[in-house]
């Protein structure tokens, strides 16, 4: 059967408009345009740009790559029948499949409407009766140690502190691989990190030569591929973490396609290239908690005591699988929640697995406190920060730290087309493309990345100070500080805030 | 020359601080006597000339990530031996646990006798790093998961008609995408291999290859490699070297 126009699946949902008025024909925007969405067609001696209406995916390099602003990004919905179920997404996904067989693959974090319950938890402040703090006037302390904490004061008088990371704010970039991402981002986010006094995580795409001298603020991943990992690499960071498992893809391994792995990505990775870098779902040498505790020490062991992290995704059992962590030997649990971002995921696993950061966060601390056991691990949470609100009521929720990952990448650029797996990223970000790449300028990334660092950092002094706390410490597990709005008592109660007025 | 080490009684952490130390203080051939399931020797270490013979039971992750030495374990191994090893040698006159040779990337692993589950998951190789593992005896299931790179050898050096390579339906090799896996004097069943697998008869190339690392086996423990590599052999490679490629597609249309 020969059908005359695209099916659902095979739509573009958006598309560049052009004013013609205002177009110079330079093709500046087909020359962006990395999905071959835009040609230049001549009409009466003139080059006019057309869409082809087949692949926008609204990553807006165009619009803001044209020196005329002569192109916008417009919506093009399938004008479908308003239905509960029959979404324009699940009509897409269905012509999609039925057109492949295969199974969709995106990128980015889950976006469905889930609670996002920072949404719903506010802070208090100072009124009367307790003076708040201006943090433009006064001294704020946002200083975190990351690590082991001694048992007792006994144990304190031995107690090595250079054990612990220092970390000038309680914020880090969260774990992106070289290969997801590019050489050059990778650099822009140890520079930054170095600069700020911060931790940058490497994610499990090893450590390439260029960052050596970063590898000081580097937190490195062992992951179930072993990629990159030599007696060398174990010797190169502050600290080193075992990923089990990731927030948009819990329970599920990882999947470099050989077309992203090229000459630098096998040189760092260890691997031939264009092979697929696969990564099983599970370490196959960790089947229990006691295996886990033997991978934690063997780490430590060859790297002369470094401290370990161990990464989870947010699951049903999380707090129960924490403890577990703990008891092993960790130095630090990394929460990874329900919409935590990534290059490649299906999209069926991002969007229905695993459970908001919120809730796990909140289950995680209060776990771990009544067990006494809290201070043997810091917990480092990320997934779906998009503010330093959300940063600060982590932080209330018992996150010594907090990880930003996507926030970061649209601090250099990205629109959240969610298209990282093509390899074809517009702002050069998630493509080892060396001619796509080339758009990311280091420099212009670290001032876009320092900038986002000062600013959140402002403002988290500003909730510090505003609510009478002028120690980070003071805020850290300090749930008084949140009421929740619209909660049920169950969220609440699992929270461990109260409502409202209450 | 060569220094002893009495390893009876000594914490894992203070016995491989001894042999770091005897390291940095030049020795290149230290014996340790008496281990009990002390985890982690070797581990990490990058002398290339060093010798370190282990006597007795050595603990699990034995040359976890080494890069060159060569270990020697009079007895037993435990589990996860040359776990994400880089290179080196590791010799172990006795059985191997299970989960051995995770990851590795370069180097070799001879086990006398059989090998327990797990044995060979992710091995790879680059460039000129191309590990080698030879089995004496029989492995358990899941041998070579998801195998990436290097040779995998199975001697069955008793000839046994079953359970040579795990017992369970199809997880010999499965998701193997690299490398090479070897069966002596195999009965191959018919479910096997797994996915993403196949088998063939070995080519000439295969041959001397199969040869070279069964004779160092002999070598190290004292066989006569003649009758062992007259038996009947079996390959098992990739069906191909991009398994997942047409598993995925994008989840909104891209133009290429």
């Amino acid at each position: 059967m020969k059908l005359r126009a695209e099916q659902p699946g095979g739509r573009a949902l958006y598309r560049p408009v052009f004013d013609r008025t205002l177009c110079i024909g330079c093709g500046e925007c087909v020359r962006q345009c990395t999905f071959n969405e835009i040609r230049l067609d001549s009409r009466n001696e003139k080059r006019v740009p057309h869409a082809a209406g087949k692949a926008c995916g609204a990553c807006h390099r165009c619009e803001v790559m044209c020196p005329r602003g002569a192109v916008y990004i417009g919506e093009r919905p399938l004008a479908l029948r308003p239905h509960a179920v029959w979404s324009q997404e699940a009509v897409m996904r269905v012509h999609l499949q039925a057109a492949s067989g295969a199974v969709p693959i995106t990128g980015f974090g889950a976006g469905s409407d889930i609670p996002v319950y920072w949404n719903r938890l506010l802070f208090n402040a100072c009124q009367v009766t307790n003076p708040s703090i201006d943090p433009q006037r006064e001294p704020m302390e946002t200083t975190t140690y990351l690590g082991r904490k001694p048992e007792n004061l006994k144990e304190a008088d031995g107690f090595k502190a250079s054990q612990l990371l220092r970390l000038n704010l309680p914020l880090v970039f969260a774990p992106m691989s070289y290969g997801s991402i590019n050489l050059r981002l990778q650099k822009a986010l140890a520079i930054t990190a170095r600069e700020k006094g911060i931790l940058w995580y490497s994610g499990e795409g090893g450590l390439h030569k260029e960052l050596y001298d970063y590898s000081d603020w580097a937190v490195l991943q062992i992951a179930s591929g072993r990629f990159g990992i030599n007696p060398d690499y174990l010797t190169k960071a502050r600290a080193y973490q075992i990923k089990i498992g990731q927030g948009a893809k819990p329970g599920i391994g990882g999947h470099l396609p050989g077309e992203k792995v090229l000459e630098g990505v096998s040189r760092t990775r260890m691997i031939p290239v264009g092979s697929d870098a696969i990564s099983p779902a599970p370490q196959h040498d960790i089947y229990s908690i006691e295996d886990l505790r033997l991978l934690i020490y063997a780490v430590k062991e060859a790297s002369g005591g470094k401290p370990v992290c161990v990464k989870i995704a947010a699951v049903h059992n999380v707090a129960a699988i924490a403890t577990g962590i703990v008891h092993a030997g960790a130095d630090m649990v990394y929460l990874d929640g329900y919409r935590a971002g990534t290059g490649a995921t299906p999209a069926i696993v991002r969007d229905n697995v695993g459970i908001p950061l919120e809730l796990a966060l909140a289950a995680v601390d209060q776990r771990l406190r009544g067990e006494g056991i809290r201070h043997k691990a810091s917990i480092v949470a990320g997934g779906g920060i998009a503010d330093s609100a959300a940063v600060m009521k982590a932080i209330a929720l018992g996150a010594d730290a907090v990880a930003i990952g996507t926030a970061a990448l649209i601090s250099c650029g990205c629109h959240g087309c969610q298209r990282c797996h093509t390899g074809k990223c517009p702002w050069g970000l998630t493509t080892n493309d060396p001619d796509i790449a080339e758009r990311l300028d280091v420099d212009w990334a670290v001032e876009r990345l320092s900038n986002l660092v000062d600013g959140w950092l402002h403002e988290m002094k500003e909730i510090m100070g505003l609510n009478g706390i002028y120690d980070i410490g003071s805020f850290r597990g300090n749930r008084l500080l949140l009421r929740g709005v619209g909660l049920s008592p169950k969220e609440l109660e699992i929270l461990g805030v109260r409502h409202a007025g209450e | 020359m060569s220094i002893a080490i009495d390893a009876k009684g000594v914490d894992y952490r203070q016995l491989n601080e001894l042999v770091r130390n005897c390291l940095s203080q030049g020795e290149r051939h230290i014996i340790i006597k008496n281990v009990r399931g002390q985890r982690y020797l070797g581990a990490g270490l990058t002398a290339g000339d060093l010798l370190l013979e282990v006597e007795g039971v050595p603990g699990e992750d034995l040359a976890f990530c080494m890069g060159g030495p060569t270990v020697i374990v009079h007895g037993h191994g435990q589990n996860a031996i040359a776990n994400t090893m880089d290179s080196g040698t590791v010799v172990v006159h006795g059985l191997g646990g299970d989960a051995l040779a995770y990851g590795m990337r370069g180097g070799s692993l001879f086990i006398r006798d059989s090998v327990g589950y797990r044995v060979g998951i992710h091995m790879k190789e680059y460039r000129d790093m191309r590990p080698g593992v030879v089995i004496g005896g029989t492995a358990g299931d899941f041998l070579g998961e998801y195998m990436a790179g290097g040779t995998l050898i199975v001697l069955n050096r008793h000839n046994e008609r079953e359970g040579v390579c795990g017992q369970a339906d199809k997880t010999l090799a499965t998701g193997i995408h690299g490398g090479e896996i070897y069966l002596f004097n195999y009965d191959v069943p018919g479910f096997l291999p797994g996915t993403g697998a196949r088998l063939l008869p070995p080519d000439k190339a295969d041959t001397g290859r199969v040869r070279s690392l069964v004779e160092k086996y002999c070598l190290y423990f004292g066989f006569d490699p003649k009758p062992l590599l007259e038996r009947e052999l079996v390959k098992i490679i990739p069906a191909d070297s991009r398994p997942f490629h047409k598993f995925y597609c994008p989840a909104y249309p891209v133009n290429s």
